[in-house]
């Protein structure tokens, strides 16, 4: 059964592409990294950075993985794929202070101690952040993979985005959960 | 149907050409107009359906990309505002449905509709631009950073399509049937333009064929065809007209031409009815001589200065030689340029100085003879046509017969006087021959009777008294002075046939026959002659000189018996112009080549003393015949005998048929 869906996501991916089968995120660990390795993928499509964080129209989008990688091999599976031109470049990184040049950092769970001041040192850069930590888009991240039933969502804060002045389309915003920061409720 | 068509009527075949025209364009044009409408509004809607499926794909992206078949939904079923969709599909590029939606109405509205797989819309979006369900299928394929995650199919019921189509039919049919209306009435009233003219023109050919009214004439309403038609017709009818008074005029000339053999008198006549025929000035007749080489001045009238007048006589000069007598063609000339009258027709230099413009000079033709030449002139220029030239050649052949009949008559008539002139000189020379021949051999009479009683005198008296010679001589002249009497009297009585005649009157010959033979009977008695006779009939004739007739014939008979006892018999047979008498005798015949010689006077066969005779006696019954109006003539083969026949005119009061056979004997 594993190496079913394993294989027909596989061929999925090197076929389609972007499509992300219908397939449920199920419990095994290697499915859900491969769904979310595949949205993660995708969330480049539906964000606009800056134009002043690229040095030019071909410079890659670094995807950096800060803390423990969870998703070991199913990275793989997008590996060196283009988003509108530019080649995805993956990397892992041990310290927020390595991040120089970064568009999509992953933080992994394993960082859930040092995360407020990970997510206050990234509170105004274009950098979208993605964790799947609880509570993470509400402590200053920008998407946060998210578990409804067994199907694999995400919220989203879109202050977030906006304060590192990063567009998140309409289409990505309407399929997710949207929450708000939590230090902008206390101070309203 | 062809058949049909070809035997309508024109105003009938316009109308049905009209109205042909009118339907096939008006057919086509709503054809294409309602297909183009169609196409139009099939475009438009499909251009719609696929902004709408377009839409839907950009909206749904983000829903495939993230795996959210909710959103997907959710946004599929926007699509219940356009009642007319039927069914949407996302269908993800393995080809499984992502989501679906169905119409509202599918259900109900149309239960026999079939939902068709999304791969079959799909190939139907893209392989047909029309298909025969009547529904509208869009497959727009959903794009994702230049990349197709998916496709969209929308499939639409065009039922608005329909309803559309069948009232554009309706309008159609609408115009159609109003625009046929009108187009009946507007060809029914147009087609007169073209069928108007030509009814009036079959109407008025119909009056004049019926009418024989030549100078009818179609009035000429337009400058098209029909206008040529209609010029073409009545230049026609002018034709027929000139024509048909050309052949009145030319049967007018034929009667007055006719009508008298004396062509002077005709000359006038003739000039007044060719004026009829063709204007002139001046028209003469010239009559050439082709022998002596002169021209005749016949008949001229008109532009005296000319100076030809009838009579005179001029030598015919080359030219006209050339042109009249060789080549025998017809001279029409009109020029103001005297140089080529003197070049090519120096004849025409009088009539060119008399100020003469326009000249036709037609050679008169008869028998194959150039009897001479029809000059017409007129004072204008270009005052003839070529046709003017037919006409004028054919009255010339007209007179020129009556000219050639006129020399001929007038030929005979010179001829027949000169034959009267010399036969009454004839006649009057005879008379005064005979006069003299009577005259003379009566007055010779009177001294010969003299001469011959004092010689007989003589001889009676002196008998034996003179010597022997003296006897002899006297007897000389006593048998010289009968002969002479008898000859005298012989003269005399061939003179006299013509100067001393009787009327004629019915004469029965019998009786004269007899009193000849009584006259006869001494030398009948003579010479042992048998006369027979068959029953004679009465004829006209001179008593007397028949008399002579029947005395000189029989005593010839007599008189030139041969061996045998002379046998005469005399018969008469009745044919168509009288009765033919014979006189045939058993004497010494004549040879054939005298058969002539014998009845010239004082022609003799046999010598004085052989057979007796003055030489006269035949010539005075070819006289009495010939005087009678009969003919004599002879039959003879020599040694065998010899048959006289000859004529006389039947008695008037006597029957044709009489034939009796009696033999008289004396």
């Amino acid at each position: 059964m594993f190496k079913r869906i394993l294989g027909l996501a596989i061929i999925t991916i090197s076929v389609v592409g972007v499509y992300m089968p219908n397939v449920c995120a199920e419990s095994s660990a290697f499915g859900e990294y491969l769904i979310k390795a595949a949205f993660l993928y995708n969330f480049t499509k539906f964000v606009e950075w800056p134009p002043e964080v690229f040095k030019d129209s071909l410079s890659p989008i670094n995807l950096y993985i800060l803390g423990a990688d969870p998703f070991g091999e199913a990275l793989n599976s997008i590996r060196d794929k283009t988003v509108k031109g530019r080649r995805l470049n993956i990397k892992h990184v041990n310290h927020i202070e390595e991040i120089s040049g970064c568009h999509i950092l992953f933080i992994s769970a394993s960082e859930r101690e040092n995360l407020k001041p990970i997510l206050y040192s990234l509170r105004n850069s274009a950098i979208l952040t993605v964790g799947e930590t609880e509570r993470f888009a509400q402590r200053g991240g920008t998407i946060n993979f998210i578990m409804v039933g067994n199907k694999i969502h995400f919220e989203i804060n879109p202050d977030a985005a906006q304060q590192g002045g990063l567009k998140i389309s309409s289409q990505l915003l309407k399929l997710a959960k949207i929450v708000t920061s939590e230090s902008r409720k206390e101070r309203e | 149907m062809r058949h049909i068509f070809r035997d309508m009527l024109i105003r009938r075949k316009l109308t049905v050409i009209i109205m042909a025209t009118s339907v096939t364009v008006l057919l086509l044009s709503s054809l294409a107009f309602v297909i183009n409408d169609t196409i139009t509004f099939w475009k438009v809607e499909k251009g719609k359906l696929s902004v709408l499926a377009d839409i839907i794909g950009n909206n749904t992206s983000a829903a495939i990309a993230f795996n959210d078949q909710k959103a997907a939904e959710q946004t599929l079923s926007g699509l219940s505002a356009n009642p007319y969709i039927l069914a949407a599909y996302i269908v993800t590029r393995d080809g499984k449905v992502f989501v679906q939606y169905f119409g509202k109405n599918v259900g109900h509205s149309s239960p026999a509709l079939k939902l068709k797989t999304p791969e079959d819309l799909i190939r139907e979006a893209r392989e047909f631009f029309w298909d025969w369900d009547f529904n509208l299928e869009v497959a727009k394929p959903i794009l994702l950073d230049g990349q197709a995650i998916g496709t969209v199919v929308i499939q639409s019921n065009v039922g608005e399509l329909t309803s559309r189509l069948k009232w554009l039919l309706s309008v159609v049919a609408l115009i159609m049937a109003g625009t046929l209306l009108i187009a009946y009435f507007l060809s029914a009233k147009l087609q007169h333009i073209i069928s108007g003219p030509l009814l009036h023109l079959t109407q008025t050919m119909k009056a004049v064929s019926e009418r024989k009214d030549y100078s009818l004439r179609e009035k000429k309403e337009s400058n098209d065809e029909l206008g040529i038609l209609v010029d073409g017709f009545n230049e026609m009818l002018t034709q027929i007209q000139e024509r048909d008074e050309e052949n009145i005029i030319k049967a007018e000339i034929g009667r007055i031409i006719s009508s008298t053999l004396d062509i002077d008198q005709v000359y006038d006549r003739f000039a007044a009815v060719v004026r009829q025929l063709i204007h002139f000035d001046r028209i003469s007749i010239c009559i050439i001589d082709s022998e002596h080489q002169t021209v005749r001045v016949a008949y001229a009238v008109g532009a005296d200065r000319v100076g030809r007048e009838p009579g005179d006589v001029f030598p015919l000069s080359p030219a006209e030689n050339k042109c009249f007598l060789q080549t025998r063609s017809s001279v029409f000339v009109q020029t103001e340029d005297i140089h080529e009258i003197e070049e090519r027709f120096p004849f025409l230099l009088p009539a060119f100085w008399a100020g003469l413009r326009s000249m036709i000079s037609v050679p008169l033709i008869s028998k194959d003879q150039v009897i001479g030449t029809l000059n017409l002139r007129s004072f204008k220029l270009n005052a003839y046509t070529d046709r003017d030239l037919k006409i004028a050649e054919s009255i010339g052949i007209q007179i020129a017969g009556a000219i050639a009949n006129a020399f001929l008559f007038n030929e005979r008539k010179l001829a027949e006087e000169a034959l009267k002139e010399k036969t009454e000189e004839l006649a009057r020379s005879n008379q005064d021959l005979e006069q003299f021949a009577y005259v003379a051999s009566h007055d010779l009479q009177e001294p010969l009777r003299m001469v011959t009683s004092y010689v007989q005198l003589l001889a009676q008296r002196y008998k034996d008294k003179l010597d022997s010679d003296a006897d002899e001589f006297i007897g000389f002249a006593v048998d010289g002075a009968i002969r002479m009497w008898k000859l005298i009297n012989d003269l005399l009585t061939y003179s006299r046939v013509g100067t001393r005649a009787k009327e004629l009157e019915p004469t029965d010959c019998e009786t004269v026959l007899n009193q000849s033979l009584n006259d006869l009977k001494v030398a009948i008695e003579e010479r042992g002659a048998v006369v027979t006779h068959d029953p004679l009939p009465t004829v006209m004739a001179d008593h007397p000189q028949l008399g002579q007739l029947f005395q000189n014939l029989i005593g010839n008979a007599i008189k030139f018996r041969g061996n045998e006892p002379p046998r005469v018999h005399v018969s008469a047979s009745r044919n168509d112009n009288g009765w033919t008498f014979s006189v045939r005798d058993n004497g010494i015949g004549i040879a054939p080549e005298y058969a002539e010689r014998i009845f010239i006077i004082f022609q003799r066969l046999h010598g004085w003393k052989e057979y007796a005779g003055t030489g006269i006696g035949l010539a005075i019954c070819k006289k009495i015949v010939e005087r009678h109006g009969g003919r004599i003539w002879v039959e003879s083969e020599v040694g065998k005998g010899t048959t006289f026949y000859f004529t006389l005119p039947a008695s008037k009061a006597e029957p044709l048929s009489y034939s009796v056979s009696k033999e008289g004997r004396v």
